[in-house]
């Protein structure tokens, strides 16, 4: 076997926690767990976990496998109550010039509509702002602040912007008990992976997110003057896994943070290009994941088209290689079950025993997957083959969860879409793009240099030349790999990432680089 | 032989048509490689004619440099192509060798030689076809041409004497490095490594290489190039063809040739070429010699009624031009290209440029009530008369005339007229746009009927003071910063109001469209523009503490601040600049550290008056 797979038992530890799962393959393959996800909610949910970790002095310690990572997320519970579920706080304020009376209105409003576990002394803001009219502009300032604006989510499903670490919170069913719609544990693989990735590199993005988290800012105090004194936290909460002690989409992720906070984005800017990294990084982390399993280190090709107005060669095998790329899910779910039961010395003579009756077999098996893979409700079967099938069978049913997820995930970065057309394909988003760039260029490089760049470390296929090499030559049309390569140019040029010289050269910039090499003004 | 035949031999090899035939092979016609350096000794040998000959603003420098005593030089020129690259390496082998490149070399891209006695006599390489010189082997470079090149990286370090010139185009110096085998020196791969830097725009570490010089033609003002290319075009004696060779068909009464060459004379016509190249560099549309010379060899010989589109010796000649069809080739037209065909047009980037700026497709109401109620109209008459009075009248479109009638009876009713009488407004105000006086020019603002509405002030304003090392005026930075202002904070902040920039910020990103929370206020005596050494763009400077940062204004973002400054929404039209003009935000709030005060959040309000007011709130 390939020693550089991650699949290597060395590799790998088994979860020691709770495993909450019909049939636990997709966890043991790709992580508990990988999940859609919306864009902000992931960045959300990776923050949330980060800033719990800086608060215990624990943030991007080393983890492995085997270890549960609890952390104490906020709730919030005052802030989120005062900022969705306050319909009528203008109606208060109609007692313009009397802000007892306004107060008084107010408080008694919350008390009467608020619900079983919801805060109800809110004195302390009267305190903070004794004109009613102060608080209410407060309120209306920071609800601007919410994320993906205008959605139709529930009241304790409203984000606000990272705009400090007082507004990262967890979104909670109605009475503040934990749920998992939002917050899926795929923002924490995100963080679990940073965890895994190398000393040098966990050192300086701990340095540089620290920055980040350090309260007091002046956004942060916008955000905490809504809040008590103390604010309620969850209790320590875990659960989530990731199997692999080392991933080449480890590295990367951290790599790819660490040079965007390198740049040193104003304000908090730099959240806003942080997710589609992250959503990315994921992304091709599965898919690598999936590649390993099936045997082979290296990534599969991600064609991309760059936005044309018409279908081409480019456009089909984008499509077509997105489909083969995911779907090889599927392929990695059976590849598991082989080795599953081949590393088993026991299980295996047992299984290949002829003296042995069907009936031993199947309960072996069956006590085999309950064990390892906490097999509930195991299928009824007559013969090994079929129970084993039945198993498989269903551990692929499953699969189809990670598959949908990772499209979302693909979806979300920006890599994956379907405009124009109505088939889903590599297409990548002028804000991926934009963030791609932002991370592997520095100072100006070549843009073949760049496309070697990105072909080598996430295998992003564009010009002729990659497709040369990633693709079948029976499926290239060179020259529509060309004109897809020449669209790049044009999206980078109108991005103010690229300058085009003469003779088809193309220098691409990271904008954020230049100021230091600016030539000087003549006075 | 008929007496018939031997006039047409006489003209057909007249000193005129020669004259013709050989400019002709400058201008767009399908031997796409006839202005090359390499191949247009061709013709002018055949013909018997000097070469059209320019001295590059820039060959006076590399000159100085290889003929200083004792200098020891590696200079790599690069340039977009068709900049004069071969040309420029061509005339200093001629000057430091004393010979004409010779033809081994011709064959090889390569001259190798002596320097002249009094020039040092020292060994000295020119590589002006690098295409023609490298020779590959399994995509790598053969050892010859590794050997050459490493002595270039010793003597651009110093260790050795020897001069050089590498002449190549910016792509081909990508792939030279590419070639370079991997058991090269390292000190080669190093010296490409830096070459390449600098190339991209980063400053040369001169320390390490003392000799090394990269000269980027492209960097030179098309304005310049332009008026250089006038001149050497104009100035030719071979014009005389026109007083010695009345009898040509190619010259006689209805000759475009003739009409158009004494147009292009006028001095308003040519600054009209020049202010169109300047707002062709704030663009990064460089123009190079080559697309400049096919510009002006079409302005004068086009026609769209010569087979190739372009006038020539010879039958067709005295066919076309025995009748007056000079409105066909006016001299408007040819300079936009509308003599030649669309696929001819998409392939020249002069013409893409010209095309991109949309000169007369605009309309505006001064100038379309003058064209369409003229010459007869009380209240028009008088402006007609001034606009159109130093206009020769073959280059008025008879067809204007007769579809201007029909649309004032009402009479055009079918789609086909409309979008016919539409472009024929569109050709009267190219007219006006190339031939009206300077005053009339700007009474009228004929850039309204371009893209850029606001490129006469910006040309005018900004980037002539700079030039002539004025300052920029304040009310003028103003409106820039007015723009500024809208797109940075989102809000409708009166340009009465802004003297004083507002970076401001959203609850959320910096960049988000409403942006009212005040970061920092930079008063109006820390913002400046300033000049550049080699950017032809104003330079918008702000200070801060003591922190700067400045940015250059481009035709682009000028057009986009003034149209918002004077009411657009920032987010109605070019989305491209809006973010790039986000991202300059970003930048500057990094670069002046504008941080907040964390005990008071200051909100930006609007009167209603459009001016801003701080609402400081305190945390």
């Amino acid at each position: 076997m390939n020693t550089e797979l991650i699949t290597n038992d060395s590799n790998i530890a088994d979860w020691k926690g709770s495993k909450a799962s019909d049939i636990w393959v997709n966890e043991r393959i790709w992580g508990h767990r990988v999940h859609s996800q919306a864009l902000h909610v992931l960045l959300l949910e990776f923050l949330g976990m980060a800033e719990s970790m800086f608060r215990e002095g624990r943030l991007l310690e080393k983890s492995s496998p085997e270890q549960d990572i609890p952390y104490r997320a906020r709730k919030a519970a005052e802030l989120r109550v005062i900022l969705f579920l306050n319909p009528n706080i203008e109606k208060a304020h109609t007692y313009e010039g009397d802000d007892d009376k306004a107060w008084e209105t107010w408080f008694k409003d919350m008390r009467n509509n608020g619900k079983e576990n919801h805060p109800s002394d809110f004195n302390y803001l009267k305190d903070r702002f004794p004109k009613f009219k102060d608080f209410v502009d407060r309120v209306l300032l920071i609800r601007r602040g919410v994320m993906d604006a205008g959605n139709d989510k529930k009241w304790s499903h409203q984000m606000l912007y990272p705009m400090g670490p007082s507004a990262l919170y967890i979104p909670t069913d109605d009475k503040f008990g934990r749920d998992r719609i939002l917050f899926t544990r795929t923002g924490e693989l995100a963080y679990l992976m940073l965890t895994r990735a190398d000393e040098h590199l966990r050192v300086e993005l701990k340095k540089s997110l620290e920055e980040k988290f350090a309260p007091d800012s002046q956004k942060d105090k916008l955000v905490k003057s809504l809040l008590p004194e103390s604010s309620n936290m969850e209790v320590p909460t875990g659960g989530t896994y990731l199997p692999y002690r080392k991933h080449p989409a480890f590295n990367r992720l951290a790599e790819d943070l660490l040079e965007l906070l390198k740049l040193d984005l104003p304000e908090n800017d730099v959240f806003d290009i942080m997710k589609h990294l992250l959503a990315f990084n994921l992304y091709v982390y599965t898919l690598e994941t999936t590649q390993h399993s099936l045997g082979e280190a290296r990534m599969a090709p991600l064609v991309c088209e760059i936005l044309n107005t018409k279908s081409d060669i480019v456009r089909k095998y984008s499509g077509v290689s997105k489909r083969e790329n995911e779907d090889k899910a599927i392929k990695a779910v059976e590849a598991f079950f082989e080795k599953l039961i081949d590393s088993n010395e026991e299980v295996k003579s047992t299984l290949n025993d002829p003296e042995q009756p069907e009936k031993v077999k199947i309960a072996t098996l069956k006590d085999f997957f309950e064990k390892k893979l906490v097999l509930k409700k195991p299928a009824e079967a007559t013969s090994v083959k079929a129970f084993r099938k039945a198993t498989i069978d269903k551990a692929k049913k499953a699969c189809d969860g990670v598959i949908k997820a990772q499209s979302s995930l693909g979806r979300t970065a920006g890599l994956i879409t379907k405009q124009g057309t109505n088939q889903l394909r590599y297409c990548p988003s002028d804000p991926l793009i934009r963030a791609l760039v932002l991370v592997n260029v520095q100072k100006k490089m070549e843009e073949a240099k760049l496309l070697d760049r990105l072909y080598k470390r996430y295998r992003i296929v564009i010009s002729k030349e990659h497709a040369a090499e990633a693709i079948e030559k029976s499926s290239i049309e060179t020259s529509h790999y060309e004109k897809n390569k020449d669209r790049f140019t044009q999206r980078l040029i109108a991005l103010g990432l690229g300058t085009r010289k003469s003779d088809a050269c193309t220098y691409v910039h990271n904008s954020y680089y230049e100021q230091s090499t600016a030539p000087s003004i003549s006075q | 032989m008929s007496q018939e035949s031997s006039k047409k031999e006489k003209w057909i090899n007249s000193p005129g048509s020669k004259w013709i035939k050989f400019l002709r092979a400058y201008g767009p016609i399908p031997e796409g490689n006839s202005q090359e350096a390499e191949h247009i000794g061709s013709p002018s040998s055949t013909l018997g004619i000097t070469k059209l000959a320019y001295t590059h603003p820039q060959y006076r420098k590399l000159e100085e440099t290889f003929t200083k005593e004792g200098t020891s030089k590696v200079v790599v020129i690069t340039g977009t192509a068709g900049d004069g690259k071969t040309t420029m390496c061509f005339d200093l082998i001629e000057k430091l060798s004393g010979k004409s490149p010779s033809a081994e070399g011709k064959s090889k891209g390569i001259d190798t030689f002596i320097t002249l006695p009094h020039f040092g006599s020292q060994p000295m390489s020119v590589i002006y076809d690098v295409t023609g010189w490298r020779t590959k082997d399994k995509d790598k470079l053969v050892e010859d041409n590794v050997r050459k090149l490493q002595k270039a990286a010793e003597c651009a370090s110093g260790k050795e004497r020897h001069l050089f010139i590498l002449a190549v185009n910016d792509g081909q110096l990508h792939e030279v490095d590419k070639a370079l085998p991997d058991n090269c020196s390292e000190e080669l791969k190093k010296f490409f490594y830096e070459l390449l830097k600098i190339h991209s725009g980063s400053k040369l570490s001169e320390t390490n290489y003392p000799n090394l010089e990269l000269v980027n033609l492209s960097d030179t003002s098309s304005a310049e190039l332009m008026d250089i290319c006038l001149k050497g075009i104009l100035s030719r004696t071979e014009w005389s063809c026109f007083e010695d060779e009345k009898e040509n068909p190619l010259f006689g009464e209805y000759s475009s040739i003739k009409t158009n060459y004494e147009l292009l004379q006028r001095e308003t016509v040519q600054q009209r070429l020049k202010d169109l190249a300047t707002v062709a560099d704030s663009c990064d549309y460089h123009l190079p010699v080559r697309s400049i010379n096919l510009l002006l060899v079409n302005a004068l010989l086009g026609h769209p009624d010569f087979p190739d589109k372009l006038a020539k010796p010879g039958e067709a000649a005295k066919s076309v031009f025995s009748k007056d069809t000079r409105d066909k080739a006016a001299l408007h037209k040819n300079i936009f290209g509308l003599n030649l065909s669309s696929t001819k047009l998409n392939k020249r980037i002069i013409y893409q440029f010209l095309n991109d700026l949309r000169i007369g497709e605009e309309t505006t109401n001064d100038i379309d009530e003058i064209i369409i109620y003229g010459e007869k109209h009380p209240e028009f008459s008088s402006r007609h008369k001034e606009l159109v009075d130093d206009i020769p009248a073959s280059q008025k479109d008879p067809e204007l005339e007769r579809m201007r009638k029909k649309y004032l009876r009402g009479e055009i009713d079918s789609d086909q007229e409309t979008t016919e009488f539409r472009k024929l407004l569109g050709e009267e105000r190219k007219l006006f746009f190339i031939h009206a006086k300077e005053q009339q020019f700007k009474d009228y603002n004929l850039w309204l009927t371009s893209n850029f509405h606001y490129a006469g002030e910006f040309i005018d304003h900004f980037i002539k003071p700079l030039k002539n090392g004025e300052t920029v005026q304040k009310e003028h930075i103003k409106q820039l910063t007015a723009g500024l202002n809208r797109v940075w904070s989102g809000l409708l902040i009166s340009v009465d109001y802004s003297n004083d920039l507002f970076v401001a910020t959203g609850l959320d990103v910096t960049t988000a469209p409403v942006s009212d929370i005040l970061l920092g206020r930079i008063t109006a005596s820390d913002i400046s523009i300033e000049a550049h050494p080699s950017n032809i763009n104003p330079f918008y400077s702000i200070n801060y503490k003591d922190k700067s940062f400045n940015f250059p204004i481009t035709m682009r973002h000028f057009e986009f601040l003034i149209r918002v400054a004077k009411g657009a929404m920032p987010t109605s039209f070019s989305s491209e600049i809006y973010s790039n003009l986000q991202v300059l935000k970003q930048k500057a709030s990094r670069s002046l550290q504008l941080k907040p005060d964390a005990e008071h959040i200051i909100m930006l309000e609007l009167n209603d008056l459009g001016e801003v007011k701080e609402n400081p709130i305190k945390l």
